[in-house]
């Protein structure tokens, strides 16, 4: 996926083996079905030139980074996903009485 | 016919009742792993003592059935022995027939609901894999986002998601607690304990016990992971993260209720309850577990058959 998003522009698998199989031992059928899965799950599209398939992803990586992140962060974002979060998002008031609280905190620490 | 009778009167007790105590108990993330047992096992308790009712009234109706007799309900309650009341056969078939098929609907939905959940998760974490840049370490990817946040899914493997406006604000101590803190929870489970309670409270909406018991659950496994990071970091980096990461509020996203959880989470790693209250608090956790599994076992004993 790193690949397709830093080409710009539709590329085959063959192409993307070729990049690939200078960093690393891949089978060409390994790259054909990993971009065969990504197209299945809409993160690629593709179309037909001569024999092979040309990819190229459906949306930026920005785009899919916001999206994951929207579905992370918003309540009902996606509530299906469990997630930990390590700090729950705040708004502006919460956060201000929060960071307070925590800098007395600290500055308590720092005294004893 | 009795004990069934009062494993209900039970179950529905535990339901209704023993959320507020036990959030009270709870509350304050003093020995924050029993009291996640604490509320797991009222949970599976009540569970278990709506089944042991249900079967005990299904064999009753069994017998009846077989014996043409009618099914009685006798109430034997201390202080005084109430008249049985005579229910005819078909009725509490009838009875016990519906509420098997709600058991089992409710069932298959709480089974479904944590398939469809460990799914989606497993889905998100391996966007989250694909999207994000990977780092370092295992399982831990850096997504570009100007919104600080950190968090982790499980998935096969997990994925702990740590936005590029995190990194900015984080040095690497701070980073190394953060990041010790979801590895706890990877270590510890708590997705899959998670799942399993969400499932449950969305089988069963409106229990108090179920939806109350997934939101202290999820604070008190926080504080689970804090104290394993503070454990090995020590807690001042974890302190510092959490309030360099809290100055930064959300913009632009629905956000929920206030989450005062994170306040209580500060307040407990910096004053680490002393000795003496700790251990009251493990008794007070203790005897509370200890009550609630052993009630419906006297009651069994006692009224059994």
């Amino acid at each position: 996926m790193d690949r397709l998003w830093n080409h710009g522009q539709p590329v085959t698998v063959r192409e993307i083996f070729d990049q690939l199989v200078d960093d690393r031992q891949i089978a060409y059928t390994t790259v054909m079905s990993t971009m065969d899965n990504l197209h299945r799950k809409q993160w690629l599209e593709r179309d037909r030139a001569g024999k092979a398939y040309r990819y190229w992803p459906t949306m930026t990586r920005e785009e899919r980074s916001a999206g994951l992140m929207r579905a992370a962060i918003e309540v009902g974002g996606d509530t299906d996903v469990v997630l930990t979060h390590f700090l729950q998002q705040m708004s502006a008031d919460d956060s201000a009485r929060l960071t307070q609280a925590l800098q007395r905190l600290i500055a308590d620490g720092a005294q004893r | 016919m009795s004990a069934a009778a009062l494993l209900l009167l039970y179950a529905a007790g535990l339901t209704w009742l023993c959320p507020p105590v036990l959030d009270r108990i709870t509350c304050r993330g003093v020995a924050p792993r029993l009291s996640v047992a604490a509320w797991v096992i009222a949970i599976i308790t009540a569970l278990a003592a709506w089944v042991t009712a249900l079967a005990g009234v299904m064999s009753a109706v069994a017998r009846s059935v077989v014996d043409g007799s009618a099914v009685s309900f006798c109430v034997e309650l201390v202080g005084g022995r109430y008249p049985p009341v005579v229910v005819v056969p078909a009725a509490a078939a009838g009875a016990a027939v519906l509420a098997l098929a709600l058991t089992a609907f409710v069932g298959r939905r709480m089974v479904l609901g944590f398939l469809r959940i460990r799914h989606r998760s497993g889905e998100y974490a391996r966007s989250a894999r694909i999207i994000g840049t990977p780092t370092g370490r295992a399982n831990v990817v850096v997504v570009s986002s100007s919104q600080p946040a950190a968090y982790c899914v499980a998935g096969r493997p997990h994925a702990i998601v740590i936005t590029s406006a995190a990194m900015q604000h984080l040095n690497r101590r701070q980073l190394a607690a953060v990041l010790a803190h979801e590895d706890a929870h990877i270590r510890g489970r708590h997705h899959l304990l998670l799942m399993v309670m969400r499932a449950m409270a969305d089988a069963l909406p409106g229990l108090p016990l179920f939806t109350g018991g997934v939101a202290a659950t999820r604070r008190l496994l926080e504080m689970c992971a804090d104290d394993a990071a503070a454990r090995r970091h020590g807690i001042r980096p974890l302190v510092e993260s959490l309030a360099s990461l809290a100055k930064y509020p959300a913009t632009a996203v629905r956000l929920g209720a206030a989450d005062t959880a994170v306040a209580a989470r500060v307040a407990r790693l910096a004053s680490r309850a002393d000795r003496r209250r700790l251990w009251g608090h493990r008794i007070t956790l203790t005897a509370t577990i200890g009550g609630t599994v052993i009630a419906p076992a006297l009651i069994g004993l006692f009224c059994g058959g």
